[in-house]
């Protein structure tokens, strides 16, 4: 009987041998083992202070929270998981608070995990595409009502100001994304199916970040997966079409449908070109995925760059890198006058940003 | 060598046939209701697959390759004769999922999913475990597994 024992024991190492072995070559043949970086034909202008240093930093103790407001005095984090959780903190990240809040009139949801905040004081708002729901509060009472009516489903939904936003739905007449105003005066619901343009599909190739700058009064889209990003004015007319530093026009994406689900899906190893991107004042920030041809590919590896472009000409600024904290990239990133703020994993990380003009102060007091 | 059997608990060991019986019953539900599920809806599991980094490549063959060997080896172990070779392979499978898991949490940046009706609706970390869980229960298998023919119970009283 022993000798079964051992038998069994044997057998049973041979094959967790094998079963490692198989799995250690199917990672080695995959593009996992040996990940290429697309070199672009660009160049990047780093300022002095190549690598920002972390000035304060939060353990938030789980990866959940995302950036929902940010302003020169106080910090606000909400939680994907738990929707109705909010915290705020100054600027130096402490005295965090934990706030609970209240969802009028609004009984259950599917999936709460898509809902998202956003806290613009005096204002917070709650969006939820797929139920879809628009809720609005006022930031200390933290009760969040239903706000504006004949909503449509959405994927994307940005404050322009207290009664009006920017979303990005789908438009059946147009099998595509598309932007649209949802606003309390009429017409409550204007799209502009003009500024998304989609190549061979108009789902992933158009996908993006929507934003608004408060200080300029423009909306920004800026694409995934190509080098360009729209600038429209609070009326969601287009003003300019600009383009990032590389030189994919193309999105390198390549789709297919699941016929059962009637949906459709990415096969290809996602090309994403711009990973992330933030709005302040005069400047979009990106983060981008691309190497440039003046740039160090172990320290591209290693840190996570941000290129910074004029909104209003479209010109390329200047880039930087943020450390990879503890070795974590960052999942959400918002900026503020000099302040940028990011999440790597579970910690939240102030930086400082190296003189950027602020913004034009006519425009400031135009607000 | 300490024998393996003793560190088991002496519960398992004394209803051993019932216990065998239970967990090759278990992966039997287990494959069958995996393998019907992608066979079911074949073209979004090939899609699926085709988004895997690791199997990109394969995707063609892994494909049908996960369900007919899945339903290989409930039928395996469906027959007493190969129940304990069908055992050994529902290791290999557990065994080979577990890791592919591990491999695309820990390195892929993004993780598609490909699993069947309700598995589809757990996450990656109770994914892991679950697997990890199964492992477990056919390594068990393995060494409680006995022939009919050999009296039971005969270490129990060593």
């Amino acid at each position: 009987m022993k000798n079964n024992e051992k038998k069994r024991l044997i057998l049973l190492l041979l094959s967790t041998l094998c079963i490692v072995l198989a799995l250690v070559s199917l990672y080695a043949l995959s593009p996992l083992s040996n990940r290429e970086i697309y070199r672009g034909s660009f160049s990047r202008d780093f300022i002095a202070e190549k690598t920002l240093t972390p000035q304060n930093v939060l353990d938030l103790g789980v990866n959940s929270y995302y950036i929902s407001g940010l302003t020169e005095d106080e910090v606000f984090l909400s939680n994907y998981t738990n929707p109705i959780h909010l915290v705020r903190m100054n600027r130096q990240l402490k005295d965090t608070q934990h706030i609970r809040l209240h969802l009028e009139e609004l009984d259950s949801v599917v999936s709460p995990k898509i809902f998202k905040t956003e806290v613009d004081p005096p204002y917070f708002y709650m969006t939820h595409g797929v139920h879809p729901a628009l809720m609005k509060g006022k930031v200390g009472e933290w009760r969040a009502r239903h706000h504006l009516s004949g909503l449509a489903f959405y994927t994307d939904a940005v404050s322009i100001d207290s009664s009006t936003f920017a979303i990005r739905y789908f438009s059946k007449s147009q099998q595509a994304y598309a932007l649209a105003l949802l606003q309390e005066k009429e017409p409550q619901f204007k799209p502009n199916t003009n500024i998304l343009r989609g190549q061979a599909e108009g789902m992933f190739s158009v996908s993006g970040m929507l934003h608004y700058s408060k200080e300029l009064q423009k909306v920004v889209y800026l694409y995934s997966y190509r080098n360009q990003f729209m600038v429209m004015d609070k009326e969601l007319n287009l003003l300019h079409r600009h383009n990032t530093l590389d030189t994919i026009s193309i999105a390198r994406v390549k789709v297919d449908k699941i016929e059962s689900d009637n949906s459709y899906t990415l096969t290809s190893q996602p090309a994403v070109t711009q990973k992330m991107s933030a709005v302040s004042g005069n400047y979009l920030f990106v983060q981008s995925a691309l190497l440039a041809k003046n740039e160090d590919k172990e320290e591209f590896k290693k840190k996570v760059v941000i290129d910074l472009y004029d909104i209003n000409t479209g010109d390329y600024q200047h880039s930087f890198y943020l450390p990879r904290y503890k070795n974590n990239s960052i999942k959400n990133f918002k900026v503020t006058e000099n302040r940028l703020l990011a999440i790597h994993d579970q910690y939240l990380v102030a930086y400082r940003l190296p003189d950027i003009p602020s913004p034009d102060p006519t425009i400031v007091k135009a607000k | 060598m300490k024998r393996i059997i003793l560190a088991i608990p002496r519960f398992f060991v004394q209803k051993r046939t019932i216990v065998v019986e239970i967990i090759c019953y278990l992966f039997m539900f287990l494959f069958l209701y995996a393998a019907l599920n992608k066979l079911i809806d074949y073209q979004k599991f090939h899609v699926e697959l085709s988004k895997s980094i690791l199997l990109a490549k394969i995707a063609e063959g892994i494909a049908w390759g996960i369900p007919l060997a899945e339903i290989l080896v409930a039928v395996l172990l469906f027959i007493p004769r190969f129940r304990l070779t069908g055992l050994y392979a529902s290791f290999c499978l557990m065994f080979a999922f577990t890791g592919y898991i591990i491999i695309v949490l820990n390195f892929s940046p993004h993780v598609p999913c490909s699993c069947g009706g309700i598995l589809n609706n757990m996450g990656w970390t109770e994914h892991l475990i679950f697997n990890i869980g199964f492992t477990l229960l056919a390594i068990l298998g393995i060494f409680l597994y006995t022939d009919r023919k050999e009296p039971y119970g005969k270490y129990v009283m060593a």
